[in-house]
């Protein structure tokens, strides 16, 4: 029985540190911290492995144990903003750097958490726009909203540094 | 489906289309180029999102995962649980010495104790290969290296001891395997042999600190442990 719960641990593991590794860092925007994030997650998720009834449910699960992890670290100093908020002065923070996907990268880091949380779980966990709004306790609506508009501000970034390149 | 709908619903989930969507798009130029154009823009924020993972971090994870347990493991003992250790303090016996071997109970902040259940409950042997230089560079500086070509060995990682910070090594030999903690800064002056839970800890002093070897038996730990040669 523990050589059972052993390796579907261990295969859990193997599947989902590295998935797990960069929500975490784009939470934290800290290797470190974002590597302390995994390892909370899988301690608390293999504590509570015997509660976890459906394995299918098992990713969505432990992407929630890490973002309450994150809070929790935090002491839920809340960084949403509000969904009227301009995204004007995102895309104009520019490092000069030349390569696109540094540029990108950097824009993924400037946006604000709210925008970039759900775009993160959407690209790198490939949740739908149901279960990201169930993760982050949003309407679909509000997380549609989110999504979109992270889009859009990492678009016009996307955009701007191929016309620089192409001025240069 | 109106070109509004269907450029909302791309800007939110580009790769989630329905049917409707779907035929939408197939007859709109203006949509279908915005949707290629989301998803060339997706491919680019996903490779942007993929920032590197730390080697061997999943290895790291078996290791960290019953750190806290140890812990527990060690309070609880320590609140009173009868713990049955047999020391052999005198561990000339082991080398072939037919002295009786001096019996003595230890505790369990013991070194010895906190290795084998680093070994028993942290599940050790889960280790993959590790990396070699960074094994024989934490040996060097507790003055030790090992014979060459008589065991295969890797390093599996940082582990926590009540002495503090200690390094993972497992050996592997046709016969046996066996665990070698690496303890740098814990006073260890005298060879001791302890046995808890089926398991054996050799412990030996060091140049700084020490080893200690879990093996399946005193037999095993002692030819595990004449597998390591002091530097000059």
């Amino acid at each position: 029985m523990f050589e059972r719960k052993r390796e579907d641990f261990e295969a859990l593991v193997r599947a989902y540190s590295a998935e797990l590794y960069r929500y975490g860092y784009w939470l934290s925007r800290d290797r470190f911290t974002a590597e302390d994030l995994v390892q909370e997650t899988f301690a608390r998720a293999w504590n509570g492995w015997r509660a976890l009834r459906d394995p299918k449910a098992a990713k969505k699960w432990l992407y929630t144990i890490l973002r309450n992890e994150h809070a929790r670290l935090y002491e839920r100093k809340r960084l949403d903003i509000a969904d009227e908020q301009d995204l004007d002065l995102i895309e104009d923070r520019r490092l000069g750097a030349a390569a696109a996907e540094f540029e990108l990268r950097e824009a993924l880091r400037a946006l604000p958490t709210a925008y970039r949380e759900p775009l993160i779980l959407q690209v790198i966990g490939g949740f739908s726009c149901e279960e990201i709004a169930k993760i982050m306790e949003l309407t679909p609506g509000a997380t549609m909203t989110r999504l979109s508009r992270a889009r859009l501000a990492l678009r016009k970034q996307s955009e701007g540094a191929g016309g620089k390149e192409r001025s240069a | 489906m109106n070109c509004l709908t269907s450029r909302r619903l791309l800007l939110a989930a580009p790769r989630e289309r329905t049917e409707e969507q779907r035929a939408h798009i197939a007859s709109c130029e203006g949509c279908a180029r915005l949707a290629d154009s989301l998803s060339e823009l997706d491919r680019s924020i996903d490779e942007a999102a993929r920032v590197p993972v730390p080697e061997a971090l999943a290895h790291r994870v078996f290791f960290a995962r019953h750190r806290r347990p140890i812990w527990r493991h060690v309070a609880v003992a320590a609140a009173g649980l009868v713990l049955t250790v047999s020391a052999f303090l005198a561990t000339d016996a082991l080398d072939g010495n037919p002295f009786s071997p001096q019996l003595q109970a230890v505790g369990p902040a013991h070194p010895a104790i906190a290795a084998i259940s680093l070994v028993v409950e942290d599940r050790v042997e889960l280790a993959q290969e590790g990396n070699t230089a960074e094994m024989h560079e934490r040996l060097r500086e507790l003055g030790l290296e090992l014979k060459n070509g008589e065991v295969h060995a890797y390093y599996a990682g940082k582990c926590q001891l009540p002495g503090g910070e200690c390094d993972l090594i497992v050996l592997d030999t046709p016969e046996a395997r066996a665990n070698v903690v690496l303890v740098p800064n814990y006073p260890i002056d005298a060879r001791v042999l302890v046995s808890d839970r089926s398991k054996t800890a050799l412990v030996n002093p060091a140049r700084t600190g020490g080893y200690i070897v879990v093996a399946d038996s005193p037999k095993v730990a002692k030819r595990m442990r004449r597998l390591f040669v002091r530097t000059s």
